[in-house]
């Protein structure tokens, strides 16, 4: 399957300093704290056009979506380049989650509703409510040792799949197998070290990238 | 998935509930959220993802630099002077070229003529260390 988009996004254990001025103002001018934690300013994103990137830092989240992608080192590089030149402007809070959610596409050679057949036989078992069925999807939540990843996959036509990214890919197929994958890590307010996130963002796009040539020999068997 | 994926008409401009998503990361735009309308929850526990209903302030530009390895490595391929980094590392190398098919060829003939007429037999590491105990070439007939 084709990678057409990554987001890969840190969630942080409380809200970045840098949204947190009156605070902290309000902490230096009365050496006490605010009684309930204020966060005044919106966040914000950054889209680049050439990149086909966007980089969004808010008070609990800092993501960066790619559009576009060549292949896996690229995103790598991508991802730990924007985060490093962050890292340099504001020190990021300890992590409670890093995610990356990744979007694969293959292009079918049958019709939809030929392909929509397909994933009846494979993926649910026959009933009254899967045979009156006109479209399909599946959901399933996999564990890959301490990390776990919420996998949806299905067909889907052109119509639908242009809205799903951000950037639109310049040329997609009528109709394909879609398959979302957010693999994810939940961890107690870890610090974030760019050899972590390397390693997060390779280990993700690795293990999407077997599931995504799974879901292609179990389509294959049917065809 | 159509039917799982495309929102109602009506909440096409309205904010995302954080409640509805699978992943509830950010609040970004639809675009990048609609696979979250799956109306199915994720085992693990949900965040608030918005805070006061804000949306962050947006900036459009060109381009960016970034310290990247394709900044920092330069690729120089003889007679390829258009290969670049990414080509490299997307796995797009450049075809041979009749010439450098040709000087293979001939290379492997010439590797060919030398391991026939010298009678080089691969040394291995057991053989080698045999003849330092030894102390004397083998036997080689």
């Amino acid at each position: 399957m084709d990678l057409l988009q990554l987001i890969i996004e840190l969630r942080h254990s409380e809200p970045l300093r840098l949204f947190r001025p009156y605070e902290e103002l309000y902490r230096s001018l009365t050496e006490k704290e605010l009684s309930k934690k204020e966060i005044p300013l919106p966040g914000f994103q950054l889209n680049i056009s050439e990149k086909r990137m966007q980089v969004v830092v808010d008070p609990r989240h800092t993501a960066i979506v790619l559009g576009d992608v060549p292949n896996i080192g690229y995103c790598v590089d991508n991802v730990v380049g924007v985060f490093r030149k962050i890292s340099d402007l504001v020190k990021l809070p300890p992590l409670v989650r890093l995610g990356a959610k990744s979007y694969w596409i293959q292009k079918s050679e049958v019709s939809f509703s030929e392909l929509v057949s397909t994933y009846k036989q494979i993926i649910y078992k026959s009933s009254s409510i899967v045979e009156d069925s006109i479209d399909v999807g599946a959901s399933f939540i996999l564990k890959d040792g301490k990390y776990a990843a919420n996998v949806a996959f299905g067909p889907m036509e052109v119509s639908q799949l242009k809205i799903m990214f951000a950037f639109e890919p310049p040329k997609l197929p009528e109709v394909v197998s879609f398959l979302d994958i957010d693999y994810y890590l939940v961890m107690e307010q870890t610090e974030l070290t760019e050899k972590m996130l390397r390693e997060f963002v390779n280990a993700g796009l690795n293990y999407a990238s077997e599931q995504s040539r799974r879901l292609v020999s179990i389509l294959a068997k049917e065809e | 998935m159509a039917a799982m994926l495309i929102p109602p008409k009506e909440v096409k401009s309205a904010t995302i509930s954080d409640s509805i998503l699978s992943s509830p990361y950010l609040s970004l735009s639809i675009a990048a959220w609609v696979p979250g309308l799956y109306r199915w929850q994720p085992a693990e526990k949900m965040l608030h993802t918005t805070f006061d209903g804000q949306r962050p302030i947006v900036f459009d530009i060109d381009t960016i630099e970034l310290p990247t390895a394709t900044r920092r490595w330069k690729v120089s391929l003889p007679g390829y002077p258009a290969a670049t980094f990414d080509d490299l590392r997307a796995g797009n190398w450049p075809e041979p070229t009749e010439q450098e098919l040709e000087a293979r060829h001939k290379a492997i003939e010439l590797a060919r003529d030398v391991h026939e007429k010298l009678d080089i037999r691969p040394l291995t590491t057991s053989t080698i260390i045999r003849q330092l105990r030894e102390g004397k070439l083998e036997d080689r007939g």
